[in-house]
């Protein structure tokens, strides 16, 4: 068998049929000189942005404290990398720490059980522009790099840590608690198969500062689950459970510029959009809750958020108070260029059934869903509506207006018009992490919107076709672009296969830090385990303008062939959708592409390469 | 050349004409043709779902069953492109398995009923019919239809694309088609191959002309693999009696090489000159039956360039070195033995120290990297965990990974080897997780097991099987329905054609199956896992569905142990599971009725699964274990103490 097949390879490989859309296996390029660059030659040169591993979950150690009957110590940290919170050090030339969350549920005697959250220090070396880990030696006397935040002995054990929250004030950290807990079974699972959770299910004492009647209640241990936590990154401690918030899976917030206004997420369907004011700005021990309700004439509906029980029992006040119903509220964040606040909601493939109670109760849905469900022929309510794609919000503080800001999509059943020739090229699907990345282009300040995709699957077009696609996204999106699409997004980033992107977070004006999580165990060391990535070099990208697509814009009526090098990512573009190959410098094809206008090309290493069109144009191609 | 151009260029115009009735542009590629056709077949499709949706509502179960079968009949014809394009979709609303699932990628634990053919499939033929919910799932088949119809036509389809397909297809029809997976109740499985078939042969007779034209043996040999399979399908419709090996080894096996082949002679290009990412299957393998077949590479976190031998004998003396465990006494081998196909002859593996046992069963390590997840309850998403899991077990290692790197660097032999075979310095070397990691995802990915007499015999090798075996093959495929869930060629619930997910059953497996009455086993399986996202009511009592490969060796079975015989559990599948003993179980997802096999029958699948034996080169142990400073570490013996 092997023999025919070897044969038929070598006597049909040549021979490309002119009937099937096949590049040549092999090229002559004999005729090229290869350490000739022609003009024509595309030089892709390497680029500014420079990608370093941080932080790997499953092997790098963190330094552990007391549990009950381990030690002070040292683990290797867990996995499930998502929210990363940065926390500016303004009394050193240091960065700043680094806040990561893990989000899990693991039984752990030197960690503690549940999820949790990793901390740890950085600098940048001027010389190489790398991010380097600093040694800390923190006041309960542990040393080391990486530092576990001790849930256990403070606030109690905390659960699939997710979101979280950055004051854009002074880098206060708070790690929320996705995955409502319903049960103590819920949480403590056998510990003999080894698929352990949280142990100790003993009923839990509040011990709490907040005002209320928090301090001293018992509760089902459970109930001290699914709240935003505060930490100290710089001690690797919880501070406390934010009760007065309210228990929810929360994922997302904002504290705003005020230092008293904090806007929340939670990742449900239905979800209430919530607001907390704090009586003194700096100290949310203190202030009042309101939950959003679009058609009442203050919007803002207030919770009395001094009593537990209430606290407790968030939807029973919420959704029968008439909330606005949202679809799986994911990240918040703070623009500075506008002044408003953007969430990511997620979607979710048919949320009918799942906000159909509480419509009964009085709540009502977000007008966004109740127009989408309209022109679907359907009602929000049904198991008729869909919402696969998701979408970027807008909410002004000023107005308290909200309004889409940027739809995921392409929605493909809605626009029959989309043919093979103008399918699109990006697609925004279940966006989920969000935040903004400040820099400047020669002293003119840019800011960019972070979208961090988490796809819900892969069908209905949710990632483009054509391709075994299954890998999740990272996007910037330019705040200057006034009504967006998904077109005007900028591709920074893919995470190793199988993962998601999260936790995307701009800590100053030339980096930016995200986690790669739960990628497939198949990718190479250490891509195979949960990472905290730096992207450095932002300064030197954007001055060289290398971002921004424009410049094909600019030659897209030339009728000639073009190829761009775009040097932020390693991408190429054409100037017009094409099927490619690219050949080594042997003349071997290595690469084949079709019905594509970009082209990443950073798994081919450094050298002289040839790119072949659909027309049989070639063209010379190094890659720096 | 300019002549076959031009009769195929007429051709292809001429069958354009026929299909669309519109003038065709001036050239039309293979692949434009075919995905013209798919588009009007899809359109068909959508024609049948709407009418069943009609029909239904009619309640008259006669023309209600010949309306599904119309559907089923037009989905077949499209099947092989439709799931290829977009196979959670078709998954999920078109032609998934019959069984409630749990929502994805959402905070909480939403399950979601099964939808589409199969599951109408089930409720039309039943005796019985809930017109109710058929009509709603009829309402939803021909919505849903409709929607993919619109984001399919943007599908930029080209050669390669075609070319995968047509052979994800023979995958298809071989473990899920001609095996009545998709057809529970109605029987309808050898027709709808007969549709499958058809629609790749369709497909492929696009590139007939100048693959004739390049290699005409290559060419004939394809036409006569789909002929042979035709031919079969004509002559043999009694889905009991259907001689599936002939089918798969004249039909499907040859098939999956010739068209591989066709496509890298036509220069088209191969799945890994596009995408970046892994996959399970390996694109480049010729043969269905043999480890070429998937990417080992792809269930571990192993690369190819990495995977040396020398590795894989530290990964090997690890597996043997009982060093790893609190007391120094148990192996991985203690209870993978080679000698028994790595399990342990026992029901339950003896617990450390002598303490008990274990909660399970051992199951066997060979092929034991081709999983999603592992073990019985499906709890580690990888073998990195896995074997985390066995060293944190209080009743296996009982120590924690921490522990056992401590101890190996220890060993300065340990250092040298793992040094050596990382490339590194071994004066300042010191081993770590990852080391261990990579050297047992070596060991284990070498245990691949796939050149039994049944594998060789359908590759085509000179060998010949008994009757016996050849009907065995037979009812296992088709009549025993073993098939349906220890789906071809791992014989196990890793499930085809993306070879990405495994499956868990409820059988209904009795604590003691000698005894009565029947007693339910207590342990609850996957819904107590520890996967928070998995606590579902339907997963109470669920267990992977394991491999029959090497079952020979592998006695007692179930994930308790709990049968010393084959025939006993042969016999406990031929009355329905535990339905059949006494002992109900809401969730059962074994058929509960009875397979009606014979005593000859039961004979003849076990003699099939006893020719699925392949241990050759797999089973030799190392000759020594690495020396400690600590030299009562020395004495330990090769494997443990027990």
């Amino acid at each position: 068998m092997k023999k025919l097949y070897t044969s038929a390879f070598a006597v049909l490989g040549f021979a490309a049929a002119a009937n099937c859309q096949s590049f040549p296996v092999e090229i002559d390029v004999t005729s090229w000189d290869t350490n000739d660059w022609k003009p024509e030659t595309i030089v892709v040169p390497q680029s500014p942005i420079k990608s370093q591993v941080l932080f790997i979950g499953g092997t790098d150690m963190v330094q552990t404290v007391d549990q009950t009957g381990t030690p002070n110590g040292a683990t290797v940290a867990k996995q499930w990398h998502d929210f990363i919170g940065f926390t500016a050090d303004e009394n050193s030339s240091d960065l700043g720490w680094v806040s990561v969350n893990h989000e899990m549920i693991q039984a752990n005697d030197n960690i503690g059980d549940g999820g949790g959250m990793t901390v740890f220090k950085i600098r940048r070396n001027a010389t190489n522009d790398s991010i380097e880990i600093v040694d800390q030696t923190l006041a309960d006397n542990r040393s080391g790099k990486f530092f576990n935040v001790d849930f256990v002995n403070t606030v109690g054990e905390t659960g699939m840590n997710c979101g979280g929250i950055q004051s854009t004030v002074d880098g206060r950290i708070w790690t929320a608690e996705e995955w409502f807990r319903s049960s103590n079974a819920s949480l403590a699972t056998d510990f003999t198969t080894g698929g352990a959770g949280v142990r100790d299910t003993a009923d839990w004492t509040i011990s709490s500062d907040i005002t209320g009647d928090f301090n001293g209640s018992v509760v089902s241990k459970y109930e001290n689950f699914n709240y935003m936590v505060e930490i100290d990154p710089r001690e690797a401690v919880a501070v406390r459970k934010q009760y007065n918030w309210g228990r929810q899976g929360f994922e997302g917030g904002v504290v705003m510029p005020d230092n008293k206004t904090v806007y929340l997420g939670v990742d449900a369907t239905p979800a209430a959009w919530l607001k907390f004011v704090a009586d003194n700005a700096g100290d949310f021990t203190s202030g009042s809750l309101y939950f959003y309700k679009h058609d009442a004439a203050t919007k803002w509906i207030e919770i009395d958020n001094s009593q537990l029980s209430n606290m407790l029992n968030m939807n029973d006040i919420t959704f029968p108070g008439g909330a606005t119903m949202y679809n799986r509220i994911e990240w918040v964040a703070y623009s500075q260029t506008s002044g408003k606040i953007y969430f990511t909601e997620t979607g979710r493939d048919t949320p009918g059934s799942r906000w159909r109670d509480e419509k009964v109760e009085g709540a009502v849905h977000a007008p966004h869903h109740v127009a989408r469900a309209a022109a679907q022929g359907t009602s929000a309510d049904s198991s008729d509506y869909v919402d696969y794609y998701g979408r970027v919000m807008e909410f002004d503080p000023s107005t308290d207006q909200m309004r889409v800001f940027l739809a995921g999509g392409p929605e493909f059943h809605d626009t029959p018009d989309v043919t093979i020739d103008n399918y699109p090229s990006k697609h925004l699907s279940n966006p989920d992490g969000l935040s903004f990345f400040r820099s400047d282009i020669d002293g003119t300040p840019i800011e960019f919107m972070i979208v961090n995709e988490d796809l819900n699957g892969s069908s209905h077009g949710r990632v483009p076709m054509g391709t075994d696609n299954r890998t999740c996204e990272l996007f910037l999106l330019d705040m200057n672009i006034e009504n967006p699409t998904v077109d005007n997004l900028i591709r920074i980033a893919a995470v190793p296969a199988g993962a998601e992107v999260t936790g995307a977070v701009g800590i100053d004006d030339n980096t930016i830090l995200f986690n790669s999580q739960h990628p497939s165990s198949d990718n190479q060391f250490p891509y195979n385990n949960s990472l905290t990535v730096a992207l450095t070099g932002w300064k030197q990208a954007l001055a060289e303008g290398s971002l921004f697509p424009t410049s094909v814009e600019e030659v897209a009526n030339s009728n000639a062939f073009r190829v761009y090098p775009n040097p932020a990512s390693r991408e190429i573009q054409f100037n017009t959708t094409t099927d490619v190959a690219i050949y080594d410098a042997t003349g071997a094809r290595v690469k084949v592409a079709r019905n594509v206008k970009y082209l990443q090309i950073e798994d081919l290493s450094a050298g002289v390469y040839f790119l072949q069109n659909a027309e049989g144009e070639t063209t010379k191609l190094i890659i720096e | 050349m300019f002549r076959i151009v031009l009769t195929f260029a007429a051709l292809s115009c001429l069958y354009v004409l026929m299909l669309v009735g519109f003038k065709p542009a001036e050239k039309l590629y293979p692949s434009q043709i075919i995905k013209q056709s798919y588009l009007l077949q899809l359109d068909a499709f959508v024609s049948t779902c709407q009418e069943l949706e009609v029909t239904v509502k009619t309640e008259n179960i006669v023309n209600t069953r010949a309306s599904l079968l119309k559907a089923r009949n037009a989905y077949k014809d499209i099947e092989w492109l439709f799931e290829y394009v977009d196979q959670q979709g078709a998954r999920d609303f078109i032609n998934g398995a019959p069984l409630p699932k749990l929502e994805r990628k959402v905070p909480e634990m939403v399950v979601l009923d099964p939808k589409g053919l199969q599951v109408l499939d089930e409720a039309i033929f039943a005796d019985e019919q809930d017109w109710k919910s058929i009509q709603k799932l009829s309402s939803l088949l021909n919505k849903k239809a409709n929607e993919f119809r619109s984001i399919h036509k943007l599908y930029p389809l080209n050669d390669r694309h075609v070319f995968e397909a047509m052979r994800a297809e023979l995958i298809r029809i071989m473990s899920l088609g001609i095996t009545g997976f998709d057809t529970p109740l109605s029987g309808n499985a050898l027709p709808e191959t007969s549709h499958s078939l058809q629609s790749i042969y369709n497909a492929w007779k696009n590139y007939q002309v100048q693959t004739n034209e390049l290699n005409s043996d290559l060419s004939a040999s394809i036409e006569s693999a789909f002929q042979s399979g035709f031919n079969q399908l004509e002559n043999e419709t009694n889905f009991d009696t259907f001689n599936r090996l002939a089918f798969v080894t004249n039909t499907i096996q040859p098939l999956y090489d010739l068209l591989l082949q066709n496509q890298f002679g036509l220069g088209i290009e191969s799945y890994y000159e596009v995408e970046k990412q892994g996959n399970p299957i390996n694109f480049a393998s010729q043969t269905i039956f043999s480890d070429d077949f998937l990417n080992p590479y792809y269930f571990t976190g192993l690369q190819a360039s990495q995977h040396t031998n020398e590795l894989t004998d530290i990964g090997k003396t690890l597996f043997f070195d009982p060093v790893l465990s609190r007391n120094n006494q148990r192996s991985c081998a203690s209870c993978h033995d080679p000698k028994k196909g790595f399990t342990d002859g026992k029901a339950k593996s003896i617990a450390i120290d002598f303490n008990g046992t274990v909660d399970r069963n051992s199951p066997t390590v060979l092929n034991a990297i081709y999983v999603d997840r592992f073990f019985h309850d499906l709890r580690a998403s990888n073998l990195d965990l896995q074997t985390e899991h066995v060293f944190f077990s209080p009743k296996e290692f009982d120590t924690d990974l921490m522990t056992i790197i401590h101890k190996l660097n220890q060993s300065k032999e340990y250092q040298q080897l793992f040094a050596s075979a990382f490339n590194q310095e071994a004066s300042s070397f010191t081993i770590n997780k990852r080391h261990i990691n990579l050297a047992f995802a070596a060991y284990v990915l070498s245990l691949r097991s796939f050149n039994s007499p049944v594998d060789q015999y359908i590759r085509g090798e000179e060998v010949s099987l008994s009757a016996s075996v050849e009907n065995g093959f037979n009812l296992f495929m088709g009549k025993a329905a073993c098939g349906t869930c220890h789906f071809a060629p791992t014989f196990s619930g890793l499930v085809p054609p993306g070879f990405d997910e495994n499956e868990t059953e409820v059988l209904g497996v009795a604590v003691n199956p000698y005894d009565t009455p029947s007693v339910v086993d207590p342990d609850a399986g996957r819904i107590a896992s520890g996967t928070i996202k998995e606590e579902a009511s339907f997963y109470n009592h669920s267990f992977k569905t394991p491999t029959v490969r090497n079952i020979e060796l592998t006695a007692p079975y179930m994930h308790n142990g709990a049968y010393n015989e084959l025939e006993d559990v042969m016999n406990f599948y031929n009355v329905g599971g535990g339905a059949g003993i006494g002992i109900h179980l809401e969730n059962q997802t074994l058929p509960t009725d009875s397979l009606g096999l014979s005593d000859i029958e039961i004979q003849d699948i076990i003699a099939f699964m006893n020719a699925l034996t392949d241990t050759s080169g797999l089973t030799s142990i190392p000759q020594q274990l690495p020396v400690f400073e600590d030299t009562k570490l020395n004495n330990r013996k090769i494997g443990g103490e027990y």
